[in-house]
């Protein structure tokens, strides 16, 4: 067997592992709660569950597909490699709270135009809100095991093959594609994405799919410039960690709380999308640029 | 370095064992609890004590990881080696870390099972979590130059001292200080109160970013005491 028909086998017996899980596990939850589990009180401890473990599952295919086709544990992206690479592993924090801190901005600017940046952001406890703010940041470390889970799975396996077997630009996109994929039974109960949007069930996987591509390049680059998955792991638990509006709901006021609730989560998305983006078009450029240099 | 993780994770086989059956034990403790008597604040407040006691226990078995290392020939060959000393201790430290982030993760599963267990998400013990962990770093922080300093056994002896103090004070403070909070309707929810509240809060909310920094403080004054603590072994 060639090399790369070896690669495709081991991408199709983890891709296999990491997509079953979740095509059983959720539709049955969905029955048995009877409505979108994401749109179901009775169900958010089982959804969080359902998270965390969910979250293992690329990790555990990596593991899978390593044994069962006797790849073994090379190149398996696990070491720290700090020296010459802290610049790497503090942008994988700094670069996503920027990004979520600019989301906010937006999202008033957009949502919130006839309020005043004082009526927006409450000043009132300040210490509490410091305190919070800093907790949640400090418990994104608990974050960072489900993240971890993912990141081994994804970044630590599936895009060295994919990068294998293609351009990439063409790796980048595929590796997100199938990341947002991966997302789509979660998708479909009301994940990221209420159940009631235009264009529901299709629209959210799209917009899921669109979001992933965007974040796989920053992951992408972080990943292949250390050789390790950590970094992009930090990153991916402050994402889910800061997710959304946690900004605001850390230091916004209760109206403006109240009204970005109001806004539906496609609007938000497309309203962040443009930060995301530019920041996929950065990380694309200079991932592309190693591979310059090296050809000369 | 991952061969010199591999050594010490060798070495320290015998603890990893007693931590990973004492957190079997406390995983289980939690679990029954859970389930025998449902969500409630006394259920959380009793979780968050198992969880804390684990974090507590895996502290106080730092020194058995410089024990097998305690002999001058093995320290003049670390001393000798391309990276020296530094790539000793930072296994050492990397070692402790990974062990507690280890711990951490078995009793966030384990707090992930109550929720599912207890149906409800209120009760969850993973925010404090990440207070008992700092603390645990901040131990294993204090106690880890002592034990490269004097050795083992009297580095050990220093630490627990330290905590037998700490834990002095705090029963001083419990016989003359102010524990109105004891004496109310509901103590418990007085205490909940108490540690959600906004100063008491922005103080907890410093303690893991102090335990990064006294982290790596601690790990240059072991650096810097290596030598000298190796005159004391045979």
């Amino acid at each position: 067997m060639t090399d790369k028909k070896l690669t495709v086998k081991r991408l199709i017996i983890f891709l296999v592992i990491s997509f079953l899980p979740f095509i059983i596990i959720v539709p049955i939850m969905n029955s048995h709660f009877g409505k979108p589990i994401y749109e179901c009180e009775e169900a958010i401890p089982a959804v969080y569950a359902l998270g965390v473990f969910g979250m293992l599952i690329p990790s555990a295919a990596n593991i899978i597909t390593r044994l069962a086709t006797k790849e073994g544990f090379r190149n398996s992206y696990l070491g720290l490699n700090i020296e010459g690479n802290v610049k790497y592993y503090a942008a994988s924090i700094w670069v996503k709270l920027a990004e979520i801190a600019l989301g906010t901005l937006l999202l008033w600017a957009v949502f919130l135009k006839d309020m005043t940046f004082s009526e927006v952001f409450s000043f009132d406890d300040m210490k509490m809100r410091t305190g919070t703010f800093l907790l949640n940041l400090a418990a994104s470390v608990i974050v960072f095991f489900p993240a971890f889970g993912e990141e081994w799975g994804w970044r630590g396996y599936m895009m060295p093959k994919l990068m294998e077997l293609l351009p990439k630009p063409a790796a980048v996109a595929v590796g997100g594609i199938i990341w947002g994929l991966w997302h789509a039974p979660l998708t479909l109960s009301g994940h990221n994405f209420e159940t009631t949007h235009w264009g529901y069930p299709w629209l959210g996987i799209v917009l899921m799919c669109t979001m992933c591509i965007t974040f796989n390049t920053f992951l992408t680059l972080i990943t292949e410039r250390t050789k390790s998955v950590y970094p992009a792991s930090f990153c991916h638990m402050v994402n889910n960690n800061f997710a959304g509006a946690t900004w605001l709901m850390i230091f916004g006021s209760q109206t403006a709380v109240e009204k970005i609730s109001e806004v539906s989560s496609v609007s938000t998305f497309f309203t962040v999308l443009p930060i995301s983006v530019v920041i996929a078009v950065v990380s694309m450029v200079l991932l592309m640029k190693k591979k310059d240099e090296q050809a000369e | 370095m991952s061969g010199l993780l591999y050594k010490n994770f060798f070495l320290y086989r015998i603890e990893l064992i007693v931590i990973g059956v004492l957190q079997i034990i406390c995983s289980f403790t939690v679990i029954l609890n859970s389930a025998q008597t449902g969500g409630s604040e006394e259920t959380m407040l009793l979780n968050m004590i198992v969880h804390f006691s684990m974090f507590f226990l895996t502290s106080l078995f730092d020194s058995g990881l410089f024990a097998n290392d305690e002999k001058r020939v093995a320290t003049c060959f670390a001393i000798s080696t391309p990276k020296g000393a530094k790539s000793q201790i930072q296994s050492k430290y990397y070692t402790l870390l990974i062990v507690n982030l280890a711990v951490l993760f078995f009793c966030f599963v384990t707090d992930v099972i109550c929720c599912v267990i207890m149906d409800s998400v209120l009760y969850s013990c993973a925010s404090f979590m990440i207070i008992f962990f700092s603390f645990s770093i901040i131990l294993t922080a204090f106690g880890v130059p002592f034990i490269i300093r004097f050795g083992s056994n009297n580095g050990g002896n220093i630490k627990i001292s330290t905590v037998g103090v700490l834990i002095l004070l705090i029963g001083i403070y419990l016989l003359f200080g102010d524990i109105s909070f004891f004496m109310a309707d509901d103590p418990v929810a007085e205490l909940m109160k108490l540690l959600t509240a906004e100063n008491v809060m922005l103080v907890l909310s410093f303690i893991p970013y102090a335990a990064i920094i006294l982290y790596y403080i601690s790990y240059r004054i072991s650096l810097a005491l290596y030598r000298k603590g190796a005159e004391n072994y045979d």
